[in-house]
């Protein structure tokens, strides 16, 4: 009997400016069975969502505005009206450069993931915010998931729980 | 020099919140850590279906963004700063797109453009050249569904818009 990750009992918020994208990320997410998104084209609209409804994941792509995607990961993190500082948070966008990777790692995001993407990497990416949680490490100004990947462990339910 | 016990002190660690992960899995309901390759043709279908929305949506873009070339006073600077910013939101929004819907050779042009817009300079006559071989490029991919190109094509014409785009700044 092998794991499966029910879609949906997950909320997404998606935060992205062209429509586009964010209906092909929602239909996406339908496919997995997720049927509780949310879409929101600017990040203003995206905080007034999250202080006001619960979520699971927020996808966010970087370019948005008034604030960027950078500037509302450190919402999450940091803020005192974030609902969750510890919301998982994957970046989803065409700003793929090494520069770019750092900067999201040292906010706080929880993946990231290029645009263009394909259904696997997006995939992978969501596999991995819902079965390896990772701790989070509050160091001077930082507050995110640990940066160092842990390897190994067994990543399913606890049987025995059952 | 501070010890490493010390700077290991300042940090606070909080333990995973294995929330999602207990209210999502299980082993009766829901698709596996990995997709099949089912799966993944269900989903195709779903991208394909946008991919007309895609197309068409591009080449009115495209069209506008060529008219408004073709047009552009380049001694009116409140124009020049609308087009601009227009063009880097399509050429952005163009090259993060294209590869999903099976246009890895769109989004090549479109980073192309999108990174040319980027640099701070007056815009002349020769760098609306260059936008605008990006812009017709673009435009003649889509017209003739170039979804699938050879390799050293692709190199080919990345290599020549790298060139172009390093010779005028």
């Amino acid at each position: 009997m092998s794991v499966k990750i029910d879609f949906s009992a997950i909320r997404f918020l998606i935060v992205d400016p062209n429509p586009l994208a964010g209906d092909l990320l929602r239909d996406i997410l339908i496919m997995l069975g997720s049927h509780q998104n949310v879409k929101a084209t600017r990040s203003d609209i995206a905080i007034n969502l999250l202080s006001s409804e619960p979520f699971d994941i927020v996808i966010t792509e970087l370019e948005t505005t008034p604030l960027t995607g950078f500037e509302l990961v450190r919402w999450i993190r940091t803020d005192r009206g974030s609902p969750d500082p510890m919301l998982p948070v994957i970046m989803l966008t065409a700003r793929s450069e090494v520069q770019y990777v750092s900067e999201a790692r040292d906010l706080g995001c929880t993946e990231f993931l290029a645009k263009p993407y394909s259904v696997q990497a997006l995939y992978t990416r969501l596999v991995s915010v819902i079965a390896k949680p990772r701790q989070f490490v509050r160091v001077g100004e930082f507050f995110g998931p640990d940066r160092r990947r842990r390897r190994g462990g067994f990543d399913g339910p606890e049987r025995r729980q059952e | 020099m501070t010890a490493p016990q010390d700077r290991a002190e300042r940090s606070e660690f909080v333990p995973p919140n294995d929330g999602l992960k207990r209210k999502t899995l299980n082993f009766e309901t829901g698709l596996g850590l990995s997709l099949t390759e089912e799966e993944i043709e269900k989903i195709a279908v779903v991208i394909e279906r946008s991919a007309d929305i895609f197309v068409s949506g591009v080449g009115q873009k495209l069209k506008i963004l060529r008219g408004a070339i073709a047009t552009l006073d380049l001694r009116n600077p409140a124009r020049v700063n609308v087009f601009l910013s227009n063009a880097r939101s399509e050429a952005y929004d163009i090259g993060s797109m294209g590869g999903t819907f099976g246009y890895p050779l769109l989004t090549m042009v479109a980073k192309s453009l999108s990174e040319f817009l980027e640099r701070k300079r007056p815009l002349g006559a020769n760098q609306l050249a260059v936008i605008s071989l990006h812009v017709n490029m673009l435009y003649v991919i889509l017209a003739q569904k170039l979804k699938v190109v050879d390799v050293a094509l692709e190199d080919d014409l990345t290599s020549a818009f790298r060139k172009l785009t390093q010779k005028i700044r």
